[in-house]
């Protein structure tokens, strides 16, 4: 039996006529599930997502001529008019600001990190550049809706969602589509649309674990209960369904008398991936000593490791706090912190566990910050607005190139360059090469899993909605 | 392709046509051109190819596509039928195909004419529509069998047996109660052996308070009602009031065209009642934001098209939101129609964004209507009584004798005090930023810098630095004040702050300020701009380069007539912008000069000689500021000394004028309490344009309020507003609404609409499986006066209803989802009737309706703070707030309770006709682990020892009819005795703990029961509640 997709018809979804009950086993809620479009470059995907929207200036897009510049007014010749938040819109100046952080070269590949990832910088080759994704929101909620759901509007699907009712998951014992996050305050909410099933149904709601008593809500016995006092409970349930099966002849009986068993492992299975304890100190000492302590970003990875193991197709990490409108020097060095030495341990052991191959990681925000400061530029200190015009991110395995970079930024870090080196404005109606928006980004991850996003559909409405829109374009250029 | 081919093919498929029944274009050939064709031949130009359109006739047959009656010279046949990948319709990118039996039937409904007809949803169903004949006429009940029997009959199908007595009882209890019936319901059911015994019981269901409460909660998920705003830091609202609404309602069997009405346009209603502008709530309680940076435009036009989608869903069973941003792909619906349809509901004083900060949850967006309790009523109509008898008294004394004598008097030797003169900021001499006044505030300048100025020193400010100055006790819109500055503008900026105190940021300030726009003053008290504020403009600029002195007062009243501009000591012509303030405003934590966070400051300008009043200043003392001089150096004329008189020196006057403030102070104090709920408040009507690409930016041509083309015109005698849309919405001739509203209703009770896609009756919509049904029920439903107790009743007393529920082999075969209702409708329990089934049985279920939300018990971690730092801890009740029925459960819509979402619940963020039931192992999880599950069975089987007889065999009997409302069989009593010996043994042993088994939950467990009995018992309840023979409804 199988976690997201019982074979006989769960939902009561309109079948085709005339079918009969034989053919409902091939049916996931009256439609054939469906198998890769074309063979799968990966298995499945860990999201790492950094929401708030890094600073990519003091990341990863190395300007040194914003050092230069340093606050100086950003031309309008390179703004063009081009819409500001209403948090910076109406300062008397927008001073261009350096990164204060020190860039180097690293690896093979010499990709430029800055100090603050230096665990990052360490594993550059294996890791795949995007230096020019765009999106369209300018904030948080209309954009982190964007990136998890391909639409900025409420109520559609999120990405793991489409991903788990395309290719189902391997996994009898747990969720196909798991969210992490870590626990720690937040400047930016995070929303359980964001793992929603949207219009799809119920089964493929993301399922958060959590770094509490129950990684999954309600998993524990009530207080007092044994674990063979539930399983005699359990029994007897079973049997009394199975009469009301023999009468009612309803399928769903017999799926439910199945979901209560694959409840009962999931009470033995769910602790056991959750619970890092057998992990051997040569793999915590990789994730650093914040793995110890349960919901840290490091501990997250560590356990996206294991469900990825384990066949999770669906693996999604939020990790809060990016949003440096103000104080980003110091506030960006913690954030890095927190992360960077778990995203490369997830890297490094994907790789030593021969997972990478097939596990496409991704890192990335619902947008980038500007280049210049929002509010007072100082000596030491300056902050960013939003800037969803060109951002950095970055994915690994998976089948996408690794020590490689697509896509380059003006010297101001603020437009898209095209091939030629002059700036464009990217289009997502068109595939704009140099450019990755959000749908060519979802586009991509979906071909890497097998998937073609035009094909990928869901009638709701009258209308097949895909996770793109009617847009996206696989990236070509960053797979290997 | 070669002609022969296509011949071979062509005839292949003219001979498995079926002889005889004509091909319906409605129902069978415009299903398959509006998939497979509309996109590209539809009724968007923007997507079109060819030129051709396949939706209307007159192209398709003058393009050659279809030629009438000859399938082999029609193109769209050669394309369908076509093998070479080149030429193929649908082509290969669209990923669509066409059946053979599809292809045929195009061919044949060609040969047969290609006659077009509209569809069938845009047709008004017939005044009369005949009853089908059918064979077994001893199994009809009332008309909507007739229907369903025809075509069971047809077919082939025989219906179901009668359902056991118990097995309807149960169904519709929970079907119009959201509740299980009792044994006692149950017992005199089966005793009653009259011939209204169904009826009746219909009757007592339909009269419980109980059936509002479980109809409402379709109608919230289709009105996306939450206790919260949705977008990011999704704070609280009460919107509860109209949830209390929409269940009374239901509960006083309100008639639907009223319900309609109301909701949409209560407002408009002559005479309208608070109840029905309330109800208008609906359009308002879409989502908002209020996070930083966000553009209110963008907002306000989201908002706007949440009411199109939500009306056009809701009401007309369209998808409307396909047309924000191009014509529709597939109905013919155009973005011209979709504009002129938001023009009705976009002429509300809406700012687009809601308030955060220290406002959020306090400020709601305007327009929104207070909502007194009745003991605040009568305070604030006594209060509102004290007020105007202030406002007499002060007016009469100022033209009485006595008043007259005073100044007299006072004329002959005068005396100049100045008070409330609270604050002067001169920035001179060592201590520039020094109250001159002597307190020991101080001006704050950020980068500032002093420099010169026509009075000696003042700030040259750059824009972005406020000049920051306490608040000085002005903190409500009641009390009167004056602020007066040099002021030297640069240029004609677009917008500057000249000075304000305000709460809350980006645009949407609460509090008073002093701004310049293109070059004019505007002087403002909001609470919230424009829904409720009292705002003033100069109607000359302020030149620009040069210094020049203002002056701003305000008396207190809160009217735009109470707010006076002086320019150089003189009192200027004003334009009042709004006056719509009718609450307190919420100041910020200081007077912001030059500047305020996130604003446009005066940049490169300059300020000086800031005053502040706690009085609204008479002209004589605006003149003396202006010159910098004692009013008594002036020459004043009788009236201006007479105005200062009064208002700055006569103790009789001054004292009225405070008794008339006190009584302000006092009924604003009375009102910060009263509670309001976002509604509709109609304006003049707003300009509403076509947005291009659905963009705000990019506006198109202005649209008129409009109703589309192919829909019955807008009645002649109904005004072009949202009140007149609602009754065309509701007229007899109408082919969605009743349609639509059925349909709904069909769905509540048979599990699956007539119309499947209840959300949507266009053309991509599915078929209605019963078509003549659905026109019978909507003809009947506005007959008998949208009766919806009436309809539903009618439903349930069907013989199709009654049917046992059971699967046969032959219906598994042939219609496993129940289209055809040759059985009775078997559905799992909603999330909300699980959890109160469950409460219900336990006894702890507390059965008062409406009011706040409730905050039950919730898995730690899984709610708001752990998502959202903007929300505070979820702390669950204490008592009754944990078992009140599950639609009162506060519904946060950014944090959903996971317990109810895994019960396939919507997340309220958007409008949805239905829910998809599901069958996952996360159910289980929660209906044997959560707590509200616990201790519901720990109390039940308190109920089964107390209830249920003696022994074992005679408590498990009890108790699985309790929960069943079915009699126990041997086997089943076999495993239930089992179970308790099991469980008993479990606890006996100690491997089960009783003692921590019965903490669960707050409601103690009667100590007078044995610990291990009952918790053996609580484990035989638990298995009751989770069997399939308690969580679905067969």
């Amino acid at each position: 039996m199988n976690f997201m997709q019982h074979p006989l018809s769960i939902t009561r979804r309109r079948l085709l006529q005339g079918l009969g009950a034989t053919a409902l086993s091939s049916l996931v809620q009256g439609r054939t599930l469906i198998a890769p479009h074309t063979a799968p470059k990966a298995k499945r995907v860990i999201y790492l997502f950094m929401s708030g929207g890094p600073a990519q200036h003091d990341l990863f897009d190395h300007k040194p001529m914003l050092q230069e510049l340093n606050g100086q007014a950003l031309p309008d010749s390179v703004r063009q008019g081009q819409r500001l938040t209403g948090m910076s819109a109406n300062q008397s100046i927008l001073p261009l600001a350096g990164s204060q952080f020190e860039f180097a070269r690293h690896g093979e590949s010499g990709a430029w990190v800055s100090e603050l990832l230096p665990h990052t910088a360490g594993v550059v080759d294996d890791l795949c550049f995007v230096k020019s994704l765009w999106t369209e929101a300018i904030n948080h909620d209309p954009a982190m809706t964007f990136f998890a759901t391909g639409s900025q509007i409420a109520g559609r699907p999120s990405i793991g969602s489409w991903v788990t009712y395309g290719l189902g998951s391997p996994n009898d014992n747990l969720p196909g589509f798991v969210v992490l996050v870590t626990r720690k305050p937040t400047d930016q909410p995070l929303y359980a649309r964001l793992w929603g099933n949207g219009f799809l149904d119920s089964r493929y709601q993301g399922v958060r674990f959590s770094s509490g008593k129950d990684p999954v809500f309600y998993l524990s016995n009530p207080d007092g209960v044994c674990q063979s006092g539930r399983r005699a409970l359990l029994d007897s349930i079973s049997k009394l369904n199975q009469f009301d099966y023999e009468s009612e002849m309803d399928p769903e009986i017999e799926a439910r008398i199945s979901q209560y068993e694959m409840a009962y492992r999931m009470q033995t299975s769910v602790p056991e991936v959750t619970d890092l304890s057998d992990e051997p100190e040569s793999v915590k000492e990789l994730y650093g000593p914040d793995v110890e302590e349960p919901g840290t970003f490091a501990a997250n990875c560590l356990m996206a490791r294991r469900l990825a193991e384990r066949g999770v197709r669906f693996i999604q990490l939020y990790h809060p706090g990016w949003d440096q409108h103000g104080n980003l020097p110091k506030n960006l060095r913690r954030q890095c912190k927190e992360t960077d030495q778990g995203c490369a341990a997830l890297i490094k052991d994907l790789k030593q566990r021969g997972l990478l191959d097939d596990t496409l990681v991704i890192w990335s925000g619902e947008f980038g910050r500007t280049s210049y400061s929002q509010g007072t530029l100082t000596k030491t200190n300056y902050g960013r607005d939003h800037h969803p015009r060109c951002f950095t991110g970055w994915m690994a395995g998976g089948g996408v190139k690794p020590g490689f970079s697509y896509g380059a930024t003006d010297d101001y870090g603020y437009n898209i360059l095209g091939p030629d080196g002059a700036p464009i404005e990217p289009s997502k109606d068109h595939f704009t090469p140099g450019a990755v928006h959000v749908h060519d980004l979802h586009a991509t991850i979906l071909h890497q899993l097998g998937l073609d996003h035009t094909r990928l559909t869901h009638t709701y409405q009258g209308r097949r909605f895909r996770l793109t829109d009617v847009h996206g374009h696989v990236v070509k250029d960053l797979l290997a | 392709m070669p002609m022969l081919r296509l011949l071979v093919l062509f005839t292949a498929l003219a001979l498995s046509a079926r002889a005889g029944d004509a091909v319906s274009y409605s129902h069978e050939v415009l299903p398959l051109l509006s998939d497979n064709c509309f996109l590209c031949h539809g009724p968007d130009a923007g997507t079109r190819e060819a030129d051709l359109r396949l939706d209307r006739r007159e192209v398709a047959v003058a393009t050659g596509a279809i030629v009438p009656g000859k399938p082999g010279d029609s193109s769209l046949v050669a394309r369908i039928l076509s093998a070479n990948p080149d030429e193929q319709m649908p082509p290969a990118k669209s990923h669509l195909s066409l059946s053979d039996d599809e292809k045929d039937l195009l061919v044949r409904w060609i040969k047969e004419g290609a006659k077009y007809e509209k569809h069938w949803a845009f047709v008004t169903p017939a005044e009369k529509v005949p009853v089908p004949k059918v064979k077994n006429d001893a199994w009809i009940r009332n008309p909507i069998d007739t229907f369903i029997l025809a075509k069971l009959e047809s077919e082939g199908l025989a219906p179901a047996e009668a359902a056991p007595r118990e097995r309807w009882l149960r169904r519709v209890t929970y079907d119009f109660t959201g509740l299980p019936p009792t044994q006692e319901e149950l017992d005199a059911f089966l005793a009653d052996e009259s011939a209204q015994a169904f009826e009746k019981v219909v009757d007592r269901l339909l009269d419980s308070p109980r059936y509002g409460e479980r109809m409402s909660v379709p109608w919230l998920d289709l009105a996306r009602y939450a206790d919260s705003f949705g977008y990011q830091a999704d704070i609280q609202t009460d919107a509860w009031p109209y949830r209390d609404w929409v269940i009374d309602a239901f509960n006083r069997n309100l008639p639907i065209d009223q319900f309609i009405i109301e909701q949409l346009a209560g407002d408009l209603l002559p005479e309208a009642t608070r109840d029905q502008k309330l109800a208008t709530a609906f359009n308002r309680i879409h989502r908002k934001t209020n996070e930083g940076g966000s553009v209110p435009e963008e907002f306000r036009q989201d908002g706007i098209s949440d009411r199109v989608h939500t009306v056009g869903t809701a009401f007309l069973g369209l998808t409307m939101e396909c047309a924000r941003c191009h014509d529709h792909k597939y109905d013919p619906v155009t973005m011209l129609d979709y504009y002129e349809m938001g023009a009705f509901f976009n002429s509300i004083d809406e700012f687009g964004l809601i308030q955060g900060g220290s406002n959020k949850g306090v400020v709601l967006p305007a327009p929104a209507l207070k909502l007194p309790t009745s003991e605040q009523e009568t305070q604030l109509t006594k209060l509102e009584a004290a007020e105007r008898k202030a406002t007499t008294e002060l007016e009469s004394y100022l033209t009485s004798v006595d008043a007259k004598k005073a100044f007299e008097i006072w004329k002959e030797k005068p005396d100049y005090p100045r008070p409330e003169f609270t604050a002067h900021f001169g920035f001179e001499g060592k201590n520039p930023n020094s109250n001159l006044r002597g307190t020991k505030d101080e001006a704050k300048y950020g980068r500032n810098e002093l420099g010169a100025s026509p009075v000696g020193q003042g700030v040259h400010t750059n824009g972005d630095d406020a000049v920051g100055l306490p608040s000085f006790g002005i903190e409500h819109s009641e009390q009167p004040m004056s602020i007066s500055l040099w002021i030297m503008p640069a240029e004609d900026y677009p917008r500057a702050v000249v000075f304000a105190n305000t709460s809350s940021f980006d645009a949407n300030y609460s509090g008073y300020e002093l701004l310049l726009e293109e070059g004019r003053l505007r002087w403002t008290l909001a609470r919230e701009f424009p829904g409720c504020a009292a705002s003033v403009a100069t109607t000359d600029k302020l030149p620009t380069g040069e210094w020049t002195h203002v002056t701003v007062a305000s008396d207190g009243s809160h009217k735009a007539a109470g707010l006076k501009i002086f320019l150089n000591g003189e009192l200027v012509e004003m334009k009042i912008i709004k006056d719509t303030m009718t609450r307190d405003y919420h100041i910020g934590n200081g007077l912001n000069v030059a500047a305020r966070g996130r604003d446009f400051g005066l940049r490169g300008g300059a300020v000086d000689e800031i005053t502040v009043h706690k009085r609204a200043l008479t002209a004589l003392e605006v003149r003396a500021l202006h010159g910098g001089v004692d009013p008594g150096e002036l020459d004043a004329g009788e009236s201006q000394l007479r105005e200062y008189f009064y208002s700055a020196v006569d103790s009789k006057a001054r004292e009225l004028t405070a008794n008339l403030n006190t009584s302000r102070t006092a009924l604003r104090e009375v009102d910060d309490k009263v509670r309001e709920i976002v509604t509709m408040r109609e304006i003049d009507p707003v300009p509403h344009y076509i947005l291009e690409r659905g963009d705000y930016t990019m506006r198109g041509e202005q649209v008129k309020r409009e109703t589309p083309d192919w829909l019955p015109p807008f009645p002649e005698d109904q005004p072009s507003n949202r009140l007149g849309f609602a009754r065309w919405l509701t007229m007899s001739n109408h082919p969605l609404t009743a349609r639509v509203t059925i349909n709904r209703l069909w769905q509540e009770i048979f599990g699956r609409g007539i119309v499947e896609t209840s959300e949507n009756f266009g053309l991509q919509g599915s078929q209605p499986s019963h078509p003549a049904l659905l026109d019978w029920l909507a003809r009947d439903f506005i007959t008998s006066g949208w009766d919806q107790k009436r309809a539903l009743k009618q439903m349930v007393l069907s013989a199709s209803y009654r049917q046992d529920s059971r699967m046969r082999a032959e219906l598994l075969k042939r219609d496993p989802e129940n289209v055809l209702l040759a059985r009775g409708p078997a559905r799992r329990l909603t999330a909300e009737m699980m959890r109160d089934s469950a409460l219900a049985l336990s006894g702890l279920l507390v059965d008062r309706v409406g009011g706040p939300p409730t905050k039950p018990y919730q898995a730690p971690g899984s709610m708001w703070k752990t998502l959202n730092n903007f929300l505070p801890e979820y702390k669950a009740d204490k008592g009754e707030g944990l078992y009140r029925r599950s639609l009162y459960t506060f519904w946060r819509r950014t944090t959903t309770p996971p317990n109810m979402m895994v019960f396939d619940t919507p997340t309220r963020d958007v409008c949805a006709t239905r829910r998809m039931p599901t069958n996952t192992p996360l159910q289980p999880l929660v209906t044997l682990n959560d707590p509200q599950y616990v201790e519901a069975a720990r109390k039940l089987g308190e109920r089964i020892l107390r209830e249920g007889g003696q022994s074992d065999a005679d408590r498990a009997a009890w108790a699985w009819r309790e929960v069943t409302s079915r009699e126990v069989q041997p086997k089943q009593l076999e495993v239930l005795t089992g179970l308790l010996a099991e469980q008993r043994e479990f606890f006996r042993s100690g491997s089960s703990q009783a003692s921590k088994l019965l903490k669960v939950g707050e409601a103690a467990a009667d100590a007078k029961l044995d610990a291990i009995e009952l918790a053996a018992h609580s484990a035989l309840a638990q298995a009751l509640l989770n069997l399939d023979a308690h969580i679905t409804r067969r």
